[in-house]
C-alpha cells in the first residue's frame, strides 16, 4: 500500500493516454521511450529476449480496446512495453489547475494496487494519473506467476529473482 | 297352260302342211329307198352264197353283185337328198340310176328279152307311182332311149360290149315292145298316181278344212276356258280383297276413332299448357318488375357503399391524423415532464441549500418549497396528460384498425352487392326469356289446338269415309262372291 | 418547523424508501456515467466531478443488498460528505426534503436484512410510507465493513 501522504504533483508535462474511449495522465519521466506498435516486433529487452508486451486496457479496465501506441517501461530488471490505443503529450491549458488531487480515502482504502496516483480535474472531468512503473512492474509479476502457474511450479520459488533484484 | 296349248298347237298345224307337201310320198319313198338298200343286201348275200356252192359263174357274180351294190349307193344317196327336202330330184336320180343298173343286169343275164326285162319296169313304176308327170317322162325317156340305145349298140359292135347281142328282128320288136311298154306302164302308174293323189288331195283338202274348224272351236273353247278360270280367278281375288278391305276399313273406324280421341285429349293438354304458359308469362312479368325495383335498390346501395368506403377513408386518415397529433402532445408533455423534473431538482437543491442556511434560508425555502410543489404538480399533471396521450394513442390505433377493417367490410359488401346486381341481371334476363317463352308456348299451344280441333275434324270425317268404304267394300265382296260362283260355271261350261 | 424536526432528504432505493439527514447532503444531481477507477469493486462504480470536487459514487443498491439496475430517468445521485469522505449514493429517486420528528421513530424491523439494518438508525411512518433513517457514520462504516 502505496502512502496517501504523497506530495502533490505539478502536472507540467504529462503524457495523455487513451485506452478506448478513457482517458488517463502518466508522467513522462516514467516513460522510457514511445514509439508505434510495429517496431516492437524486432525489439528485445536486456535480456535478449523478446520485449515483454501488456495490454493496458485489458489489465485496468478487463476490456479489450484497440492498442496502435507502445510506450517502453524500464523497470529494475527489465524493460516492459505497455500497449495503449494513443499517446501524445498534453501541454496542460492555462485556465487548468495544475494540481493533482490525491484519490479519495474510500477508494484508496478499497483498491489492491497503487496504479492510480491522484486525480487532475480538466473540464469538469477527472483524469486519473497513472503510476506507469508500478503498473509494469505488477504487470511483470503477474506474467511471471501466470507463466510458472502454467508451467505448475511451486509458488515460493518464484519470489527468488524479486529478492536477489 | 297357254303355252301348251300353244304347242299342240303348233305340232298340228304343222303335220298338216306337211301332209299337203307330199308327207306320204316321202314316208312312202323313204320305205322304198330302205326296201331296195335291204333287197340289194339280200340279194349280195344270195349271190355270195350261190358263188359258194357253185350254182352260178363268178362273173357273173360280180355283174350281180356290182349292181346290188349300185342300188345300195343309190338309194343311199337318194336318201340323203330326200333328206335335204328335195323330193323330185332324188325320184328322178333313183328313177334314173335303178334303170341303168337294171338294163346292165338284164343285158349282162338275159339279153334283151329276157325274163328279167320286167325289172326295167321297176323304176319307171316306182317314178310314176312316187312322182309328177313331167318326171315320169323324163325318168321314162331315159330308161326307153337307154334300153333301145344299148340294144342299137349290141347289134353294132357286138365284139365290144359283152352282152347278148340281138340276132333277130323277134328280138328288136321285143324291144320296141318292151320299151312301149314301159313307157305305157310308167303313165299309167303315172296317172293313177296323179288321180290317187287328186283323191288324196281333195280328202286330204277336206280333212284340212275340218281339222281348221276344229282347231278354231278348239282354240276359242280354250280361250273361253282360259277366261273363265282368270275371271273365277280375279273374282276369288276380287272377292279376298274385298274383304281384306272391309274388315281394314272397320279398322281404320276405330283407329280414327282411337286416334280421335287421343287428339282431342291432346287438345285438352294443350289448353292445360296454354293456361300453365299463361300462368308462367304472367309470374315472369311480375318478376321482371320486382327485379328491375330490386336493381335500383342494388345500385342504390352500391352507390352507398361507395359513400361510405370514402367516408371510411377519410375518418381513417383523420384518426391517423389525430394519433400523431397526440404523439407530437406526448413529446411536447416529455419537454414538460423534463423540465418539471429540472425544476424539481432546482427546488430541491434551493431548500437543501436553505435548510443548509439555517435561519436566513427559511423564506428562501418556503420559495423553494413552492416551487418544489408547483413542479411535483406539473409532474403529476404531465403524468396524467400522458396517460391521457397513451389512452387516445390506444383508441386512436383501434380506431385506425377499425376504420381499416370497416373499409375492408364496405369493400367487400361492395362487391356482394355487385355481385347481387349482377346476379339480379341475370335473373333479369332469365325472367324475360321466361315471359318470352311462356307467350310462345301459349301461341304454340293455341296453334296447336286448332290444329288438333281441325284433326279431330278430319279424322271424324275420315271415319265416316272409313265406314262407308266399309259397307262399299262388303258390298263389293258380295258381288265378287256372285261373280266368282258365275265364273266357276262358266269354267265347268267351258271344259265341257 | 417544531424543534424536535429535523429536514431529511426522502430518497428511494428499489421500492423502500430512506430518509438522510439534509444537513449532510450538498447537492442532488440527475444520473450522468461516472468515470470508472481501475481495480475499484463494483460497489464503488467510479468518481464524479461536481463543482471542482470528486466523490466517489457509491451504488446504494449493492450496498443495501439489491441487485444493480441500469439507470432510468428519475435516477439520481445524492452528494453528501461525511468528514473528510465526499461520496455520490446512486438511488433510484429522490422524492422530497421533509421534517421528520424522530421522537416517533420505531426499532428496526427484525424482518430487515442485517445488511440493510446495520446502517439504519430507525423506522419512522411518513404519511403513509415507511421510511428507514440512514445515519451517514454509520452508512461510511457500512460502507468500510463491505470492503
Amino acid at each position: 500500500m502505496i502512502s496517501a501522504t504523497e506530495p502533490p504533483i505539478l502536472a507540467n508535462h504529462m503524457l495523455r493516454i487513451r485506452l478506448g474511449a478513457q482517458t488517463f495522465l502518466a508522467h513522462h519521466t516514467h516513460v522510457a521511450q514511445v514509439l508505434p506498435i510495429a517496431r516492437l516486433r524486432d525489439m528485445h529487452d536486456e535480456r535478449g529476449q523478446p520485449m515483454q508486451q501488456i495490454r493496458l486496457a485489458e489489465l485496468l479496465q478487463h476490456t479489450p480496446a484497440p492498442a496502435h501506441h507502445a510506450l517502453l517501461i524500464a523497470t529494475r530488471r527489465r524493460t516492459v512495453a505497455l500497449l495503449v490505443t494513443a499517446v501524445d503529450l498534453w501541454d496542460l491549458p492555462s485556465d487548468i489547475s495544475p494540481v493533482v488531487q490525491p484519490l479519495p480515502p474510500v477508494l484508496r482504502h478499497a483498491l489492491t494496487h497503487a496504479w492510480i496516483t491522484g486525480i487532475l480535474i480538466a473540464d469538469g472531468q477527472p483524469l486519473q494519473l497513472l503510476n506507469l512503473r508500478q503498473i509494469a512492474q505488477d504487470a511483470l509479476k503477474q506474467a511471471a506467476q501466470g507463466e510458472r502457474e502454467q508451467r505448475g511450479q511451486p509458488i515460493n520459488r518464484s519470489d527468488e529473482p524479486v529478492s536477489r533484484n | 297352260m297357254d303355252v301348251l296349248r300353244g304347242e299342240s298347237r303348233n305340232a298340228y298345224t304343222e303335220n298338216l302342211s306337211t301332209s299337203e307337201t307330199g308327207y306320204d310320198r316321202v314316208r312312202l319313198f323313204q320305205l322304198i329307198l330302205l326296201c331296195t338298200i335291204v333287197g340289194a343286201g339280200i340279194v349280195s348275200l344270195i349271190l355270195l352264197l350261190l358263188m359258194g356252192i357253185g350254182l352260178i359263174v363268178p362273173i357273173t357274180v360280180i355283174g350281180l353283185w356290182a349292181n346290188a351294190l349300185g342300188a345300195m349307193i343309190c338309194s343311199g344317196i337318194c336318201y340323203a337328198i330326200v333328206r335335204q327336202g328335195a323330193i323330185e330330184l332324188a325320184v328322178r336320180i333313183y328313177g334314173v340310176v335303178l334303170a341303168l343298173l337294171t338294163f346292165s343286169v338284164m343285158f349282162f343275164y338275159g339279153g334283151v328279152l329276157s325274163p328279167l326285162i320286167f325289172i326295167t319296169t321297176l323304176p319307171v313304176t316306182v317314178v310314176g307311182l312316187l312322182s309328177s308327170r313331167r318326171t315320169v317322162w323324163i325318168v321314162g325317156s331315159i330308161v326307153v332311149g337307154g334300153y333301145l340305145l344299148l340294144g342299137i349298140l349290141q347289134s353294132l359292135y357286138p365284139t365290144q360290149i359283152p352282152i347278148q347281142p340281138l340276132s333277130s328282128g323277134a328280138e328288136w320288136v321285143s324291144l320296141g315292145v318292151v320299151a312301149i311298154s314301159v313307157g305305157i306302164i310308167g303313165l299309167a302308174t303315172s296317172s293313177v298316181q296323179a288321180s290317187l293323189q287328186a283323191a288324196l288331195q281333195e280328202s286330204q283338202a277336206r280333212a284340212e278344212k275340218i281339222f281348221t274348224d276344229t282347231e278354231r272351236l278348239l282354240e276359242k273353247s280354250m280361250q273361253q276356258i282360259e277366261l273363265g278360270s282368270e275371271l273365277s280367278a280375279a273374282a276369288a281375288e276380287l272377292q279376298a280383297t274385298s274383304q281384306q278391305q272391309a274388315s281394314g276399313s272397320t279398322e281404320q273406324a276405330s283407329a280414327v276413332s282411337q286416334v280421335t280421341t287421343t287428339v282431342e285429349e291432346l287438345g285438352t293438354t294443350a289448353r292445360q299448357i296454354a293456361q300453365s304458359a299463361d300462368h308462367v308469362a304472367q309470374a315472369a312479368q311480375q318478376t321482371l318488375e320486382y327485379l328491375s325495383d330490386g336493381q335500383q335498390a342494388v345500385d342504390e346501395s352500391i352507390q352507398a357503399m361507395e359513400r361510405i368506403r370514402v367516408r371510411m377513408q377519410d375518418i381513417s386518415v383523420r384518426v391517423l391524423g389525430l394519433g400523431e397529433r397526440s404523439q407530437q402532445i406526448g413529446e411536447i408533455i416529455d419537454l414538460i415532464d423534463d423540465i418539471s423534473d429540472e425544476t424539481h431538482l432546482l427546488a430541491l437543491n434551493a431548500a437543501i441549500e436553505a435548510a443548509g442556511a439555517g435561519e436566513h434560508g427559511r423564506r428562501f425555502s418556503v420559495v423553494a418549497a413552492e416551487v418544489k410543489n408547483l413542479a411535483n404538480r406539473t409532474l403529476q399533471a404531465a403524468k396524467e396528460v400522458k396517460d391521457v396521450i397513451a389512452e387516445i394513442r390506444q383508441a386512436t390505433n383501434a380506431a385506425v384498425l377499425a376504420a381499416e377493417e370497416g373499409g375492408k367490410e364496405v369493400e367487400k359488401g361492395s362487391e356482394l352487392t355487385y355481385r347481387a346486381g349482377q346476379v339480379m341481371d341475370t335473373i333479369l334476363m332469365m325472367a324475360e326469356r321466361t315471359a318470352q317463352s311462356g307467350a310462345e308456348i301459349g301461341m304454340a299451344t293455341a296453334q296447336q289446338q286448332s290444329a288438333s280441333e281441325q284433326v279431330v275434324e278430319a279424322m271424324r270425317e275420315i271415319a265416316e269415309v272409313a265406314r262407308q268404304t266399309a259397307a262399299g267394300a262388303r258390298q263389293m265382296a258380295d258381288s265378287a262372291a256372285m261373280l266368282s260362283a258365275i265364273a266357276d260355271r262358266l269354267h265347268g261350261v267351258a271344259q265341257g | 418547523m417544531c424543534e424536535q424536526a429535523e429536514a431529511y432528504l426522502l430518497f428511494r432505493v428499489a421500492d423502500e424508501h430512506y430518509a438522510l439527514p439534509s444537513a449532510s447532503v450538498h447537492e442532488i444531481v440527475r444520473w450522468r456515467a461516472a468515470v470508472p477507477v481501475p481495480g475499484a469493486p463494483p460497489i464503488l462504480p467510479g468518481i464524479l466531478v461536481q463543482r471542482g470536487v470528486v466523490y466517489t459514487v457509491v451504488d446504494t443498491r449493492l450496498l443495501f443488498g439489491f441487485a444493480t439496475t441500469a439507470p432510468e430517468r428519475a435516477t439520481r445521485y445524492v452528494l453528501f460528505h461525511e468528514d473528510e469522505h465526499r461520496l455520490a449514493l446512486l438511488v433510484d429517486a429522490v422524492l422530497d426534503l421533509i421534517a421528520l420528528d424522530l421522537t416517533h421513530s420505531e426499532a428496526i424491523p427484525a424482518t430487515l436484512p442485517v445488511a440493510r439494518a446495520r446502517l439504519l438508525r430507525g423506522v419512522v411512518h411518513h404519511t403513509d410510507l415507511l421510511v428507514a433513517l440512514i445515519e451517514p457514520p454509520e452508512l461510511l462504516a457500512a460502507l468500510y465493513a463491505e470492503m
